[in-house]
C-alpha cells in the first residue's frame, strides 16, 4: 500500500473507526548492499565494461538507487503516521518457501 | 498490437483501474501527458495526484475544476504538443455531491437547505460507494461537456478496485431503498412520525443528544425526495457513458503473482460486464533484456579483475542472480496473464530505478506505453 494510503488508513482507524493502530510495516524494503563509493566504482565499471559485466554493475546500481528512494519514502511514511513502523525484507525468491516465511516472521515479531 | 496511442485512438474515455501501489496514477498521467504530447486536449482525473509530479507540473494546488499544465513545460521538456493540451484536476467526491445537489434540487430553498443540512454533510462525505460513484459522475459531466478531446480518469484507490463498476447502482440503491422510501413518502411513516413536530420523541431525543437530530433527518428525506428522479436518471447515463464504445478501460497492474491474478479476475469481470476493455499495463517489470545469458565463472573473473574486490563481486554477483530469478518470476506471470488476454494489448513497462516525479519521468515511461510493439520495448530496454 503506497505511503499516502497507510497515513489515510491509520487516521480513519484510529479517528473515525476508533481502531488503535500498534505498527505499520513497510513491506519489501531493499537491503542497502553497496557504500556510496561502491556505487561510484560499479558507474566507471558500467561505463567501460559490456555484456553480463556492464548488465551486473547495472542492476547494482539500479538496486542502490530503489533502496535510496524506497528510504525517501520510509522517512515520509515515518513522518505521516504516529504509529512505530518496521520495516520487512525484500524476497528476491520467485515464490515464497519455508526460509523466506520464517525470515518475515523473524522481521515481524 | 501495437501501443496506448493506437488503443486511444478515437476514444473519448480512458479509465484506468487496478489496485493501490501499481503505479496507476503514475500510469494515468503518462497517458494524458503523451496524449496531450500527440496534439490532443487531454484531462487526467485523479483522487491522489503524487504531490511531486504535481509541484513539476506546476500544478501544487489542484481542485474539483481542471487546470491547465503550462504549455512551457512541455516546451522546456522540448516537447512540441502541436496545439495538445494537459489538464489535471482532484477528484472531491463531497464538492461533486453538492454540485449534484445543485444541478437538481427543484428550486433555490430546497437546494439550500440541503447543503446546510447536518445529515447531508455527514452523508455526503460517509455516502458507500460516493467517492466511485462521484469519479463517475465528473468523468460524465465533463464528457457531456465537451470540452475536451480525451478524458484519463485514475480511479479512485478502494478494497476492490472494480467498485466504480457497481457505484452507480449502489448509489440508486440506497436512495431507492426501503428505509428511505419510508421517509420520503408522504404518506409514509415518516410523516406520520416527522409530521408531528411537536411530539413527544421529538422533545425527549433532543434533550437526550442536544441536537436537532430527527428534524434534520425529516427535513433532509423531504427535500431530498424530489431528487430522486433526477438521480435515477443521471446514474443511468453514467453507466451508459462506461459502457460506451468510445470508452477503454486499462487495467493497471504489477508482475507479482497476486496483482496478476487480479489484473486477470478484471479482466474476466470488465469482459462479463460488457465494458470495453482495451489492455493491461504491468508496471515494475524486471525486463529479462537488461541482464543477458552469462558463464558464471567468466562474470565472476571479469568482476574482480574490473572492482579489485572480492567482497564486492561476490555482492555484485548475488544481486544479478536475484535479479535474475525476479526477471524470471516476471516473465512467467507476465506469460499468464498474456494467455488469458487471448490477444488482447500487454504493455511492460520496467522498473525504473527512481520515482517518476516530472515530465521527463513520464515521457520515459511513455517511450514503453506508445512504443509500436513488445519488440521495440524490449529493445528500448535493452539500450535504456
Amino acid at each position: 500500500m503506497p505511503v499516502n494510503e497507510t497515513a489515510s488508513l491509520e487516521h480513519t482507524l484510529t479517528e473515525d473507526v476508533g481502531v488503535s493502530v500498534d505498527r505499520v510495516y513497510m513491506n519489501a524494503l531493499y537491503p542497502e548492499r553497496f557504500s556510496k563509493d561502491e556505487a561510484e566504482r560499479l558507474e566507471a565499471v558500467s561505463s567501460d565494461g559490456n555484456g553480463a559485466l556492464r548488465a551486473a554493475c547495472r542492476a547494482a546500481l539500479s538496486e542502490t538507487r530503489r533502496a535510496a528512494a524506497q528510504r525517501e519514502q520510509l522517512a515520509r511514511l515515518a513522518e505521516l503516521v504516529t504509529a512505530p513502523v518496521r520495516t520487512l525484507p525484500f524476497v528476491f525468491e520467485p515464490e515464497l518457501g519455508v526460509g523466506e516465511i520464517h525470515e518475515l516472521s523473524e522481521a515481524i515479531d | 498490437m501495437a501501443g496506448v496511442g493506437e488503443l486511444l485512438e478515437g476514444k473519448r474515455v480512458c479509465i484506468c483501474a487496478g489496485s493501490g501501489g501499481v503505479g496507476k496514477t503514475t500510469s494515468s498521467a503518462a497517458i494524458a501527458a503523451g496524449m496531450a504530447a500527440r496534439g490532443k486536449k487531454v484531462a487526467v482525473l485523479t483522487i491522489d495526484p503524487a504531490k511531486r509530479l504535481a509541484d513539476s507540473l506546476g500544478l501544487p494546488e489542484l481542485g474539483n475544476e481542471e487546470r491547465q499544465v503550462d504549455p512551457k513545460v512541455f516546451e522546456d521538456a522540448g516537447i512540441d504538443t502541436q496545439g495538445g493540451e494537459l489538464w489535471a484536476m482532484m477528484l472531491d467526491a463531497k464538492a461533486t455531491f453538492d454540485e449534484l445537489v445543485r444541478r437538481h434540487a427543484p428550486d433555490a430553498e430546497t437546494r439550500d437547505r440541503i447543503l446546510s443540512n447536518r445529515i447531508y454533510q455527514q452523508l455526503s462525505n460517509a455516502l458507500a460507494g460516493s467517492q466511485e460513484y462521484m469519479a463517475m459522475e465528473k468523468l460524465f459531466e465533463l464528457h457531456a461537456e465537451d470540452r475536451y478531446d480525451l478524458l484519463v480518469l485514475d480511479t479512485p484507490p478502494s478494497r476492490n478496485a472494480l467498485d466504480f463498476l457497481e457505484a452507480p447502482k449502489r448509489l440508486m440503491q440506497f436512495i431507492e431503498g426501503r428505509a428511505l422510501q419510508v421517509f420520503m413518502k408522504p404518506t409514509g411513516l415518516g410523516m406520520k412520525v416527522f409530521g408531528r413536530g411537536t411530539s413527544m420523541m421529538f422533545s425527549v431525543l433532543r434533550r437526550l443528544t442536544g441536537v436537532e437530530v430527527l428534524e434534520d433527518l425529516s427535513e433532509f428525506f423531504q427535500a431530498f425526495s424530489g431528487m430522486v428522479g433526477g438521480f435515477r436518471e443521471r446514474a443511468k447515463r453514467v453507466n451508459e457513458l462506461l459502457a460506451n464504445r468510445e470508452t477503454c478501460f486499462l487495467v493497471v497492474c504489477a508482475p507479482q503473482g497476486e496483482p496478476i491474478t487480479e489484473a486477470v479476475y478484471f479482466h474476466r469481470k470488465l469482459v462479463e460486464a460488457k465494458m470495453p476493455f482495451g489492455g493491461v499495463i504491468v508496471n515494475k517489470v524486471h525486463y529479462e533484456s537488461e541482464l543477458p545469458d552469462h558463464d558464471p565463472e567468466q562474470l565472476r573473473s571479469e568482476l574482480t579483475t574490473a572492482l579489485n574486490d572480492e567482497d564486492l563481486t561476490q555482492r555484485v554477483i548475488s544481486n544479478y542472480e536475484n535479479y535474475r530469478a525476479l526477471a524470471a518470476r516476471d516473465r512467467k506471470n507476465i506469460k499468464r496473464l498474456t494467455a488469458e488476454m487471448r490477444a488482447r494489448l500487454v504493455i511492460q513497462v520496467p522498473y525504473l530505478d527512481t520515482d517518476v516525479h516530472d515530465l521527463a519521468g513520464l515521457m520515459r515511461i511513455n517511450d514503453y506505453l506508445f512504443a509500436a510493439g513488445a519488440r521495440e520495448r524490449t529493445e528500448i530496454a535493452a539500450e535504456a
